[in-house]
């Protein structure tokens, strides 16, 4: 039996948007630690890894460990009636075959119950070590969110850079290539305006921008964004979500093609 | 500066008979194939290449002072940067070993981090006999035009595009494809998907037929044969597909399952096979099919087995882990569609059918390949027959085959069919699996194939239809007649040969 009572339920709708287009199906994995998701897109070139923890619930009940199967574009679809200020509630049994989304409004005079069908999913899990990152940028998230849109208009592939001098993101394309360096600034009157630059390893790694631009999408979730960087490991772009947890996206860099000598 | 002369120019004789390096032959310059004036004959400070200051391109008027590489050496230090090849997660991380009975192999995070003149090495070693993921093509547009080429092959022989097994309803389903079933064990895999750098083109011969557009390693894994997943004791009867794959090869021939790739598909049902009992045809093998346990289910993949290039087309094995069969005393028929029967013609005389995965012997007719193995007084005749749906208005295909005279020999294992116009004057009852000689008081004519339409009375709708006559192949025009006089007076629900004895 799992009853998931959430009263900002805002924060599902968000965390729906910015994953339901990398994923279509995945499994959402209830156990005592909290709520959580992790799935690879279709091209296994990206990951998104969702926890929200139990303790940012209004109501944790999990009896056992639960895998549920589920479309995210249908899922999304059904969350996106929900009202901005509603509390929601995820409802399912034990071995049943359907889930259930309750819909209140805060002033209790209007409820909705949405009920979907599982899906029966085969997912591989990765297992990710705990690694010590070469350099760690924190900056606004919507800054990163410009800044990857506006490189995707020049190129497809951006560079990330960081040295001693800032983080620099660069791309080139048939029209020309295009710099954009940040220097690292802690004296702002907001501390979700700071751009935090903390380097163990100068660093600088490649990746394919539509993959970034997807990220983006959470963006609304979080005033800021965490990009972790080490040279030959995935991007790990973390979103914070207020006080429950965490939106991880981890993106495969490339790298210098093989040459085949053999003809 | 006559001791940097030595160093980087061609070394006296001494040396290079001393030297034991790649090759035996004193360096020669790359672009003349000699080895004269040797101290004019300049090494690259990367791969070692002897280049002669005057073929090169510039010409070089003396020994640099610096160090030099030579111009393939020079190129590619300056296109570092492209192109560039995404990389996987998978690369990266490791699969979690789940609790349930399936097993992964994971991939080893990549080596040689770090150097920049050794490339990182994202593939598995091949010592150990791991299998590789293919590298797809780059370029999107010939990405495209790949696609492109499967679509209309896909449209032309009316099959939609899967990439997974399916399991229909009113055939296996996915409960049956259980790995542990299979007799002897499977092999244990991983499988990722993107489009394959695979090409499919028309051969007039061949039909339809997959090219390699990249060069492929050996070892790499092409692609997955998929389709309708079915019991092979469903298909034995109804023999519709031209093509079916042993999935799940069980002790109980009842758990047997087979893929049927004529509704739904991939590339796979494209590649052609190889006539694996001439050395020509073996040769031309260049990927092996092998059966994996992925997840707890049988599946089938398609496997190079050796460095393939591009252009080069794709040929393997079709029955390549069948059982192997004593053949002193037998002839093997390998027809064009895959099928597990064998031909029996021991020394005693007579045929049978032998079919090794039920371990029985049949006498005379048998439907499992599409074909009819009939005996008459003098030799055995292959029947190949097709009917089609009746709405579609093709006419049924009646083919006959007899063997090739000229190789009757013993020795070979090899048997090819050649097309028979005409059995003389005899008459061939289809339904009976046999030859009568021609009577022209009973009506019957030669040199032509008498048959019922008894399974047109089950389309694939299911509808029964009530269109039971007999009608007559004639070879000599290839056309179809109904005997006349019989389906309009009578409503006939079957349709049986009697013959006055």
């Amino acid at each position: 039996m799992l009853e998931l009572r959430l009263v900002q339920g805002s924060l599902l709708k968000k965390v729906l948007e910015s994953v339901k287009d990398l994923v279509n199906d995945a499994n959402f994995d209830c156990s005592s630690t909290g709520f959580s998701l992790q799935a690879m897109d279709s091209s296994h070139v990206a990951l998104v890894s969702l926890l929200l923890r139990s303790e940012g619930f209004e109501h944790y009940r999990c009896d056992r460990n639960l895998s549920m199967g589920m479309n995210l574009g249908n899922m999304s679809k059904m969350l996106k009636c929900a009202g901005n200020d509603d509390i929601i509630t995820i409802k399912a049994d034990d071995g049943g075959d359907t889930v259930t989304f309750m819909f209140e409004s805060p002033t209790q005079d209007k409820i909705a119950d949405f009920e979907m069908k599982l899906m029966d999913i085969d997912s591989e899990h990765l297992g990710i070590p705990d690694a010590e990152y070469h350099s760690i940028v924190r900056m606004p998230s919507g800054e990163f969110s410009r800044i990857c849109k506006d490189l995707s208009s020049i190129g497809d592939t951006v560079v990330i850079s960081v040295t001693k001098e800032g983080v620099k993101f660069s791309t080139a394309g048939d029209i020309g290539t295009a710099n954009i360096v940040l220097r690292q600034n802690t004296t702002v009157d907001k501390p979700e305006d700071a751009i935090v630059i903390e380097m163990n390893e100068p660093v600088s790694l490649s990746f394919a921008l539509r993959y970034m631009n997807s990220f983006t999408k959470a963006t609304p979730l979080s005033d800021t964004v965490t990009i972790s960087l080490s040279s030959e490991l995935p991007v790990v772009v973390e979103y914070k979500v207020a006080e429950m947890g965490y939106i991880r996206y981890y993106l495969a860099p490339k790298i210098e093609e093989e040459e085949d000598t053999n003809a | 500066m006559v001791v940097s002369r030595r160093r980087r120019t061609q070394v006296t004789n001494l040396r290079s008979m001393a030297d034991d390096s790649d090759s035996e032959l004193d360096t020669v310059c790359e672009e003349c194939s000699s080895g004269k004036q040797p101290a004019k004959l300049l090494l690259c400070d990367k791969c070692d290449k002897g280049f002669h200051l005057f073929c090169l391109r510039p010409i070089l008027v003396s020994v640099p002072k610096g160090s030099w590489f030579c111009p393939s050496c020079s190129k590619h230090q300056n296109l570092k940067a492209f192109p560039l090849v995404q990389t996987k997660l998978l690369d990266f991380f490791r699969i979690k070993r789940s609790s349930s009975d399936a097993s992964y192999i994971s991939c080893s995070p990549p080596d040689n981090i770090g150097k920049k003149r050794k490339r990182t090495s994202l593939v598995m070693s091949k010592k150990k006999r791991k299998l590789l993921p293919y590298n797809p093509t780059v370029d999107p547009q010939r990405r495209l035009e790949q696609m492109a080429s499967l679509a209309t092959a896909l449209r032309a022989s009316n099959t939609e595009f899967s990439n997974k097994l399916t399991y229909v309803h009113s055939k296996a389903l996915r409960s049956a494809n259980k790995a542990v079933l299979e007799k002897g064990g499977m092999q244990n895999m991983m499988v990722r998907g993107e489009c394959p750098p695979l090409m499919v083109v028309f051969d007039p011969y061949e039909g339809f037929t997959v090219e390699a557009d990249r060069c492929i390693k050996d070892l790499t894994i092409i692609t997955e044969y998929v389709g309708d997943v079915d019991y092979l004791s469903n298909r034995e009867n109804n023999y519709d597909g031209d093509s079916m794959m042993t999935l799940l090869h069980a002790s109980d021939p009842s758990q047997c399952l087979v893929i049927c790739p004529d509704k739904r598909s991939n590339i796979a049902r494209f590649i052609s096979g190889i006539n694996n009992h001439t050395p020509e045809g073996r040769k031309k093998q260049n990927l092996k099919c092998v059966r994996f346990n992925i997840n707890g289910e049988a599946r089938v993949l398609l496997v190079a087995n050796r460095d393939i290039s591009k252009g080069e087309r794709l040929y393997y094995d079709y029955n390549g882990y069948e059982h192997e069969y004593p053949t002193e005393n037998f002839q093997t028929l390998r027809p064009k569609f895959r099928s597990p029967l064998v031909i029996l013609c021991p020394k005693e005389g007579g045929c049978r059918l032998y079919n090794p995965e039920k371990d029985m012997v049949y006498v005379a007719k048998s439907d499992l390949s599409g074909y009819q193995f009939l005996g008459n007084s003098r030799e055995v005749l292959f029947l190949y027959t097709r009917a089609y749906e009746p709405a579609s208005g093709k006419p049924r295909i009646f083919r006959l085959y007899k063997r090739d005279a000229k190789d009757l020999d013993p020795g070979t294992l090899d048997t090819w069919l050649v097309k028979v116009d005409s059995i003389g004057d005899e008459a061939l009852f289809f339904d009976l699996g046999i030859t009568v000689p021609a009577d022209h008081t009973l009506g019957i004519e030669p040199s032509s194939i008498y048959f019922t339409r008894n399974d047109r009375r089950f389309s694939h709708t299911k509808r029964l239809t009530t269109c039971i006559d007999v009608c007559v192949y004639k070879l000599a025009t290839k056309t179809i007649k109904r005997v006349p006089g019989l389906s309009s007076n009578f409503r006939l629900k079957v349709a049986m040969w009697f013959l006055p004895s």
